[in-house]
């Protein structure tokens, strides 16, 4: 491993940190893949859950409201719906849906954070539009969120497309505001000073010096954008403007069953709850488990 | 004196440009409003006028002007803080928004202090006592940024201690429904009620404000505690630390070190937060009867109300820039090198 | 990962002492929080007891503004401008004969409001009143005829007063029909005794407030000529004569109204109501339940039956006239076809909506009109019931043997509606429809139904005014902005016409006519009526006196402690 390419952002190699540290040898080594198997359980449920449920989620099978039983592991919700099937078959649209949101957002984020980081000091046309490009991100992420949801619902209608789109600018600024904050951290530092004058591109010290050291914190907030993405839909559906019943989804079922729960009903959102407490930290886990620095 | 302006510059620029930006924002937002579909006239009669009926009312606010003159007027009043009348509640947008932006700022500030605090102690926690069961708590708890979805807190609280428990004042606002709410001099609720010096009415305002809070910053520290913790250790493992360490700093001066060099991405988090609340809050207001600036706003699109969607975004939108100003400038004061201004190469 | 290592590190005693002192800090939060909880509750209890005279009503939104003919009137502010405003007619109360608990409006008896009394010509065309001697206003104003002619000119001349366009045929034009005879007698002349009843009707609804015209005229500008837009922005004025005035009005949060003491009518027994805003319904339940509020408005069915359930707490049972309806819009397929409309009335799953929708808290309507009216009769009216091979063969009669699909739009702000669609979805299926539910935010939904953008909507509403005529053509005018169902058919306006020229429709002949009207409209499936909805308060049970009226509002005056 180059100093360049580790994610920890500082630039003091390796071998001279453990030297300093004086830790004791640890078997933290090699990549602890059990780590990862609640996120693969996941991917996997939202592969086949949805043919494996006892009851079609978007049917009415039963009296509304019943509590958790023999029939219906996880109750039925106001309609007559099967909690179980339903979360479980949420599970594809919810993680389909905030895995395009995270992705997209975290790596607009990541091009806009380093492209407008890296250049905002720069004079003439390339600065003022690396720091127009700043000021217009941190415009959008002063509209509140729910604002954006209602309008580009209310304009391109309920649909998961709309739902993506609403997470991934919600989502985008702040994963480059935070990229941009470390990229405003490392571009003075000596190593890709060094890098520049080893000859490299601009655009090279870019994406190949600054970008590995600046990325960490979006990374570490890549789990909670997955959340956010549901928690944001739910929001949504508080106000009436969420994926169109019955789509079962999680944020919604989490909306439209929050209100039972007051009056001891608490089978329609609490499950839904857990799945997204389960999922957001699964995904966490993974991640990370994937940034933890190895030797 | 040349040299601290120069210093200064460029938050400074920033500060001056600020009107520009919301200018330029303003007509985004003109635009943008005018797409959202739903029908001010038809909204207030509850579709119960007829067509010439309609049109007399949309002459009355101005709609059938052509758009480049609906365009200049805004623009016009907008310089004079103008922001029209709100077709719902016949009052200025600029007080009506001005009124409400203080309850929403207070109740996220409190939240997010309280948030802060806890995500303070359990990264240090976290980070400085490894093996103890705190530590694997917090980093769990960590993880769970993103899950916790504050309404659902919001929901369990009132469950739990209204509900079953009895011990929490009804959700149903700031005090008690028979006490009169304190005179209002800064329009800061919890201020004013303070101001007032009534003993009673602090004790009511402040118990009405556990649950919600307590919702809120549960649901928020994660977020914090998810950039502190590896900040923190980042900056345990730093050059600057191992220095501190080899020439027998106190280990409190050590922790403080270690803060002041994690925080900026915290800072950056809250700032986002904080930001974020300002319009989001909404559905824990509602849920608790809070009123504020988020429920204004969803009420204004709601009715199509024009004047009110836009004077309600550009405030948001002011207050906003203006806490990202202040989180750039705390940054700046804990990390010279993130000075935009300061030369790249 | 890293961990601090041991040796390197702050001493282990201080590590200790310094999460000693987290935990600490913790607890002593986490007891200062709980006995400010346990403070604040027992003081709740108390605030309680020595103000018995004030009651407090959990109401779901905010009101923005208190005079109705300034347009944007949401859920409580109709209900509030009711209790401070008066109408020159009232509709009297009687004790409900379904509900003990209950009063119920005598829709087709007329007492005295500011009117003291009225007469009518022989040949029924002129209403003369006789105004109510000695009234001032909330201002103090003396009132007079001028206020009478006054306010009806504004709600003609301001557009953003519905009742220019509800008032038809009965009053289409003031300056001819509305004439001061002198300071206390106001004529109405009508061009068909037939409207009559519908006149009497009008006059003592919300829409037909009086107001101060002195006040509204002084603070009249060229720009607002009616005074209507200082009204609205000035919420604690007087400009009425209603039984309570506004105290304080916080946005968001409250409004408190107390007793009028120039009130012309009985003083109400309340003295002080607090409507407190409480967005979400199971929490305006949950404080009824926990005796922090008197009134719980809005509720849904599941919350009123544990309400009453949990005890201590009354809900009404009683036949209002609220409808949730289908409304297939006539003008655009697949439901300009008549058969297709009717087949589609017998694919709703009604039993299963009454059941799981309103748990019993609503019933399969027979007809449309008022069932408690005069002459009413429902004879021949089609009985609808779910029936999926009945839904099949007149979707193949109407040329669809594999069934239809269209989107069904209903608004979001109505979760009855939208749970209905949910049932209707899962069960037409079987029947040959498939539909596409389109939920929409309040101001698209009103824009679009407007518009008439949408194949399908459900919608629940009722008619203030309570005479057959009105009713009948509510929402089927032809070219009226109420006509959602846009069906304009020539048979069915034959048939009102016969209808109204038989003058009172309150008799006997007129309501078999009606009737006629009514079961066209009905076999047409012009509009399909799957429920009508029993009134959604829970009422704690120490206050007695609610009462039903045709607005559905609550009447606070009526009310008292027990």
């Amino acid at each position: 491993m180059t100093t360049q390419t580790t994610t920890s952002g500082s630039p003091v190699p390796r071998t001279r940190r453990r030297a300093l540290r004086g830790a004791p040898k640890r078997t933290e080594a090699s990549l602890r893949w059990w780590l990862f198997i609640p996120a693969g359980l996941l991917v996997l449920l939202a592969a086949v859950g949805p043919f494996l449920v006892p009851f079609n989620p978007v049917d009415i099978v039963g009296v509304p409201s019943q509590p958790p039983g023999a029939e219906h592991w996880f109750g039925t919700d106001q309609n007559g719906m099967d909690v179980f099937s339903r979360v479980v078959a949420a599970a594809r649209t919810n993680l389909l849906v905030a895995a395009i949101a995270a992705i997209g957002s975290t790596v607009l984020g990541i091009v806009i954070g380093v492209i407008g980081g890296m250049n905002e000091a720069a004079r003439g046309l390339r600065g003022f539009l690396a720091r127009s490009l700043a000021r217009a991100v941190e415009i959008l992420d002063a509209v509140p969120a729910i604002i954006i949801g209602l309008v580009l619902v209310s304009l391109f209608g309920p649909s998961v497309a709309t739902i993506i789109g609403v997470l991934v600018i919600v989502s985008l600024a702040r994963q480059s505001k935070l990229v941009r904050t470390e990229v405003l951290k490392v571009r003075g530092d000596s190593f890709v000073d060094a890098a520049r004058m080893a000859g490299a591109r601009e655009i090279n010290v870019m994406f190949t010096t600054v970008l590995p050291n600046s990325i960490r914190p979006s990374f570490e907030n890549f789990s909670a954008t997955f959340g956010l993405a549901i928690i944001v839909e739910a929001a949504l559906g508080f106000l009436g403007v969420g994926l169109p019943p019955p789509t079962p989804e999680w944020g919604t079922m989490i909306a439209t069953g929050a209100a039972d729960a007051l009056n001891y009903r608490w089978w329609g959102a609490a499950f839904p709850t857990i799945a997204l407490i389960v999922t957001v930290s699964s995904i966490a886990l993974a991640g990370s488990e994937l940034l933890r620095k190895r030797h | 004196m040349n040299s601290i302006f120069a210093k200064n510059r460029w938050w400074l620029a920033r500060l001056a440009a600020l009107p520009l930006h919301l200018f330029v924002f303003a007509i985004v937002v003109f635009f943008i409003v005018r797409l959202v579909p739903g029908d001010a006239a038809i909204t207030m009669t509850e579709g119960q006028a007829s067509a010439e009926q309609l049109e007399a009312i949309r002459d009355q606010l101005g709609l059938n002007e052509p758009l480049i003159v609906q365009l200049g007027v805004f623009l016009f009043n907008l310089l004079r803080l103008d922001f029209g009348i709100s077709t719902t509640s016949g009052q200025s947008v600029f007080s009506d928004v001005i009124s409400r932006v203080p309850q929403t700022l207070e109740l996220t500030l409190m939240a997010l202090f309280v948030a802060a605090v806890v995500a303070t102690l359990l990264s240090a926690a976290a980070v400085f006592t490894p093996r103890s069961p705190i530590a694997a708590i917090a980093r769990g708890y960590s993880r769970a940024a993103g899950a916790l979805p504050d309404f659902c807190l919001g929901i369990i609280a009132i469950l739990i201690f209204y509900v079953v428990l009895r011990v929490a004042p009804a959700p149903l606002g700031r005090l008690d429904a028979r006490m009169t709410s304190a005179p209002s001099i800064t329009n800061f609720p919890m201020l004013d009620t303070l101001l007032s010096g009534d003993g009673a009415l602090i004790a009511s305002a402040l118990t009405h404000l556990v649950l919600p809070i307590a919702a809120m910053s549960i649901a928020y520290a994660p977020y914090l505690m998810k950039q502190l913790i590896p900040g923190l250790e980042e900056q345990v493992d730093a050059p600057a630390t191992r220095f501190r360490i080899a020439s027998g700093g106190s280990s409190f001066m050590m922790v403080v070190s270690v803060f002041r060099r994690a925080l900026p991405a915290v800072l950056v988090v809250s700032g986002s937060l904080l930001g974020s609340l300002i319009g989001g809050a909404v559905v824990m207001e509602s849920m608790f009867g809070l009123g504020g600036i988020g429920q204004y706003a969803v009420n204004a699109v709601s009715t199509s109300d024009y004047q009110a969607m836009q004077g309600v975004l550009i405030v948001i939108v002011a207050v906003v820039l203006l806490i990202f100003l202040v989180v750039d400038l705390l940054t700046l004061i804990l990390d010279s090198r993130r000075r935009v201004g300061a030369a790249s190469a | 990962m890293f961990r601090f290592p041991p040796a390197a590190g702050a001493p282990a005693p201080r590590r200790r002492a310094s999460r000693l002192v987290t935990v600490a800090a913790a607890l002593t939060a986490a007891s200062v929080i709980l006995v400010g909880c346990s403070a604040q509750s027992s003081s709740t209890e108390e605030t309680a007891s020595t103000t018995p005279d004030s009651l407090v009503i959990a109401t779901p939104t905010s009101p923005t503004h208190f005079f109705y003919d300034a347009g944007n009137n949401v859920y409580p502010a109709t209900e509030i401008e009711m209790q401070i405003n008066s109408t020159l007619l009232v509709n009297p109360y009687a004790q409900s004969d379904q509900d003990e608990n209950a009063l119920r409006q005598d829709v087709y008896e007329f007492e005295g409001g500011l009117a003291e009394s009225y007469e009518v010509s022989e040949d029924g065309l002129v209403y003369t009143f006789h105004l109510r001697q000695g009234v001032v206003s909330q201002s103090g104003n003396p009132f007079t005829a001028d206020d009478v002619v006054w306010s009806f000119t504004e709600k003609f001349g301001n557009p953003t007063a519905v009742f220019q366009a509800i008032s038809k045929p009965a009053i289409t034009d003031p300056a001819t029909q509305i004439v001061k005879v002198d300071d206390s007698t106001v004529t109405m002349t009508i061009t068909d005794a037939g409207y009559g009843q519908t006149l009497l009707s009008l006059i003592s609804n919300v829409t037909a407030q009086i107001f101060d015209s002195t006040v509204l005229q002084e603070n009249a500008t060229p720009e607002d000529p009616f005074g209507v837009a200082w009204a609205k922005a000035n919420p604690l004025i007087g400009v009425g004569y209603g039984a309570y005035m506004i105290d304080s009005f916080t946005p968001d949060a409250d409004t408190t109204i107390v007793a009028n003491p120039d009130y012309w009518g009985d003083t109400p027994a309340i003295e002080t109501v607090i409507y407190k805003v409480v967005g979400d319904s199971a929490t305006r339940a949950q404080s009824l339940r926990n005796g922090d509020v008197d009134i719980a408005e809005n509720l849904a069915p599941q919350e009123q039956s544990d309400a009453q359930a949990a005890g201590g707490v009354n809900v009404f049972s009683l036949d209002t006239n609220i409808y949730s309806f289908m409304v297939p819009v006539a003008n655009k397929a697949p439901f300009d076809n008549t058969l297709v409309r009717q087949a589609m009335a017998y694919a709703i799953p009604y039993d299963q909506i009454l059941d799981n929708v309103y748990l019993g808290r609503a019933t399969q309507p027979t007809g449309y009109l008022d069932a408690t009216a005069p002459g009413y009769t429902d004879a021949g009216l089609p009985e609808y019931s779910y029936d999926p091979e009945k839904s099949k063969e007149l979707l193949a009669d109407a040329g669809f043997p594999d069934g239809v699909s269209f989107s069904l739009t209903v608004n979001a702000d109505t979760p009855d509606l939208v749970a209905a669609a949910v049932q209707m979805q899962a069960e037409a299926a079987d029947a040959g429809f498939t539909i596409e539910i389109n939920q929409q935010p309040s101001a698209a939904f009103s824009a679009g139904r407007t518009a008439g953008d949408y194949q399908a909507m459900l919608l629940r509403d009722y008619a203030i005014t309570l005479t057959p005529p009105y009713e009948m053509n509510l929402f089927t005018t032809k070219g009226s902005p109420l006509n959602y169902p846009k069906w304009e058919d020539d048979t069915f306006y034959g048939l009102m016409a016969t209808a109204q020229s038989l003058g009172d429709p309150l008799t006997d002949e007129a309501g078999a006519a009606y009737n006629k009207a009514e079961a066209y409209m009905l076999d047409e499936a012009a509009m399909i009526f799957y429920a009508q909805v029993q009134p959604s308060y829970a009422v704690s049970d120490a206050v007695t006196g609610w009462a039903w009226r045709s607005d559905n509002w609550l009447d606070v005056s009526q009310l008292s402690f027990k």
